[in-house]
């Protein structure tokens, strides 16, 4: 039984909620960027892509940027998971189930996006059912697929113990867990090691989608020619460490805010998340000097003109303040100064994530903004035809709504799943030696 | 000491109009009877009977009945007709499209060749095709791009009308995740508005920015009500296509097929008040843009990329 015993779920003692003003205000947050996302999403049901302000010359804006933020962070989730139960990792299995719901809803929003961003909503099934295999982006839905397959698949194995004790009981989340346990209640020991074998197999499966559409997502970018600024190895790579700083912050605010349990117990969790998460972003940072570097150094005006808009140009701000200073400084910072203290790891991870953002928008926006012909900008006189671009509100609020829907999404499957084990009668223990009925590894 | 003021005033701008008629007359002057010494000093190479002269000697390939070199008197009509009109040539690829029409699709290769000497910035071309093609707002197959070359007194001003280059490897077809767009047989990359699903993966490919994403606007957005010519329907690839069908796809210059199969030539060859835009079947070797893609003088844009445009300019 102990040999199995590595992995299960969160442990034993820890406290039912999260502190109340967090959530509180957490939540008056959520519904006001919900209802102002459902104006967006009526806007644009209503008024089609007409209210936004991407055009033809920088036709990719907002939205693709958000999207690509959302499944990237997909990927890190499911990257993350991966690493904890292959790599046995102690420190982080409290927030492996989570990290898989993460990385599901993660996927989902950036998908509704992207359809949402389609000029033709209605024909979305063509990618699926009558792709074409010479492009990436046929391949990268395929790996959407394959991976949300696998990581629901992943979920339910780990969270199955769980579902078959909770389904003994009354009320909605005990009517949930015996609509998801599929009559598969054997809890043994044998089963549970069965199962753990299969997630570990589901994992290895699962980091071959994750990793290619993560790259995917760069290489979309990264073979355009025709766009000298985008046209670099490096994207794909460079999404990877996005992957992980995103998904290891969102992690990290979640076990630092939301989780239930004393804060001295999950600090060395948050910790450990906070410099996985810090670790990436150093890697990123690595990755995107060497690109800007070198893409400088090269001096051909059509890349030079594009890291000028970057560092120089309209929204200079973003890159040098938000992701460099507030993004990447600030959270280093927090880790050297405040290491110790939970919340100012949570913050650092806000940060680290809002920072990543305009990498996003410094990836998508500036690649469109310099002209395929400089005389291209006055050829002909049109709002479409134009090389500035800033998002319109319903850019905003559509993306607000998605974000917002992920989060509620989110909020729901902790709420009715197992997923942070901290429910009393509930509580999987992966500890040698503890009682605890619902873990994979056994528990006794 | 007023009035003498007023009267000097008055002396000085009828001096100045006086001038300045004298002037506009001499270059009007220079301008038809073509470049005498002084009227080559003062216009230099801007001088246009000049300018046709010179290209027509060196530059026409299709035949012309008058002499190259023209006497320096010798009226702009005349000079026209030493380079052969547009009308002329326009006949010529009439005739050859009927020849290209009867062949099968395989077998003939369709070219655009752009003048760039001849174009005279008009843009005509541009509204012939919004017209012909009824492209909203937002939706312009072949800008004119303008350019200002060369410092002041050695100025002079270049105009490249840039449709879709329907290149040979075009970048943007194999990104399309739908197999919504591909290359015909006879060399014109197409869109097929019924599988587009708009994601505009395209778009940001092609190097030449020439596809454009339909928005759904119109023309009397903000007004009061919609004007009929909005409701009409286009006639791409000899189709029927209300507005709706085509809103949120991406739309580009497909040579005008609908007119090609009706034996027509493309809506921007016809309309060039300049005559610098051809068009023909470049698998026939007596074409007249065969003639023209070997005189020498041809280039495509962004050759480096190795698109191999089926458009092609001459300097």
């Amino acid at each position: 039984m102990a040999t199995v015993a590595k992995i299960g779920f969160p442990a034993g003692a820890v406290r039912p909620s999260a502190p109340r003003i967090w959530f509180t205000a957490f939540a008056l947050v959520w519904a006001v960027a919900f209802a102002a996302g459902l104006v967006g999403l009526a806007q644009r049901i209503t008024e089609g892509h007409r209210p936004a302000d991407y055009g033809t010359y920088v036709t990719w804006g907002l939205w693709v940027a958000v999207y690509q933020y959302l499944v990237v962070m997909a990927a890190g989730a499911f990257l993350i998971a991966a690493a904890i139960y292959l790599l046995r990792l102690k420190a982080l299995q409290r927030v492996a189930p989570a990290a898989l719901l993460l990385g599901i809803v993660s996927l989902l929003a950036g998908m509704i996006l992207v359809l949402l961003d389609l000029g033709r909503m209605e024909r979305f099934w063509r990618v699926v059912l009558a792709p074409d295999w010479s492009s990436i982006i046929a391949w990268v839905v395929v790996a959407y697929m394959t991976f949300l397959v696998v990581s629901a698949a992943a979920l339910w194995l780990v969270l199955r113990p769980a579902l078959a004790e909770r389904s003994r009981e009354q009320g909605l989340r005990a009517g949930v867990a015996r609509a998801l346990v599929f009559g598969r209640r054997d809890v043994t020991a044998q089963a549970r090691e069965r199962d753990l074998r299969t997630v570990r197999l589901l994992m290895i499966l699962g980091i071959v989608p994750a990793i290619g559409f993560t790259g995917g997502e760069g290489a979309l970018f990264g073979v355009l020619g025709a766009r000298p600024f985008w046209n670099s190895s490096m994207f794909p790579i460079a999404f990877l460490a996005a992957a992980v700083v995103t998904a290891g912050a969102a992690l990290t605010v979640l076990t630092a805010f939301f989780a239930p349990g004393h804060s001295g117990d999950k600090h060395d969790v948050v910790q450990f998340l906070a410099r996985l998460t810090l670790f990436a972003l150093g890697v990123l940072l690595v990755l995107e000097f060497a690109e800007y570097s070198i893409g400088l150094y090269a001096s051909l005006p059509a890349q030079e003109d594009a890291y000028g808009e970057i560092l120089t140009g309209d929204y200079w701000w973003s890159f040098w303040l938000i992701h460099l200073v507030a993004g990447a400084a600030v959270p280093f910072a927090i880790l050297a100064l405040r290491g110790k203290s939970t919340a100012w790891l949570g913050a650092a991870a806000v940060l680290a994530a809002a920072g990543v953002f305009t990498v996003r928008l410094n990836a998508v926006i500036p690649g469109q903004v310099i002209p395929q012909f400089e005389s291209l900008r006055d050829a002909f006189s049109d709002k479409r035809l134009d090389f500035q671009y800033s998002p319109s509100s319903m850019e905003w609020l559509v993306s607000l709504f998605v974000v917002s829907l992920a989060v509620l999404l989110f909020y729901v499957g902790y709420q009715l799943l197992p997923v942070s084990g901290a429910r009393p009668g509930e509580q999987p223990d992966i500890r040698p030696g503890t009682s605890g009925a619902t873990t994979l590894d056994g528990g006794q | 000491m007023q009035k003498s003021s007023r009267r000097k005033l008055l002396r000085g701008a009828l001096v100045a109009a006086a001038g300045g008629a004298a002037l506009s007359v001499g270059k009007v002057a220079a301008i038809e009877n073509g470049p005498g010494p002084a009227a080559t000093t003062a216009l230099r190479t801007k001088n246009l009977a000049g300018a046709l002269r010179e290209r027509g000697a060196a530059r026409e390939p299709f035949p012309r009945p008058a002499p190259a070199v023209l006497p320096a008197t010798q009226p702009l009509a005349a000079a026209q007709a030493a380079v052969g009109t547009p009308t002329s040539a326009v006949a010529r690829m009439q005739e050859e499209l009927v020849r290209a029409m009867a062949k099968p699709m395989e077998q003939r290769k369709w070219a655009m060749g752009i003048d760039l000497g001849k174009c005279v910035g008009c843009s005509a071309c541009t509204i012939a095709c919004i017209a012909e093609n009824h492209l909203p707002p937002g939706v312009v197959y072949r800008p004119v791009l303008e350019e200002e070359i060369g410092l002041y007194p050695n100025v002079t001003r270049r105009f490249t009308p840039r449709p879709c280059m329907q290149c040979e490897e075009p970048p943007c077809v194999p990104v399309c995740p739908v197999n919504a767009t591909s290359k015909r047989p006879d060399g014109v990359v197409e869109i097929n508005y019924d599988k587009c699903i708009g994601c505009r993966y395209c778009v940001v490919a092609c190097p030449y920015g020439a596809r454009y994403f339909d928005f759904g606007d119109q023309y009397s957005d903000g007004t009061p009500a919609k004007q009929p010519y909005e409701e009409s329907h286009g006639p791409e690839y000899g189709r029927d296509w209300s507005r709706e069908s085509v809103e949120g796809v991406v739309r580009k210059c497909q040579f005008c097929l609908h007119r090609l199969n009706a034996g027509m030539l493309p809506a921007c060859v016809t309309t060039c008040i300049g005559g610098a835009t051809y068009f023909g079947d470049r698998n026939d070797p007596d074409s007249l843009i065969n003639e023209l893609e070997a005189s020498g003088r041809a280039f495509r844009l962004k050759e480096d990329l190795g698109t191999k445009p089926k458009v092609f300019y001459l300097l």
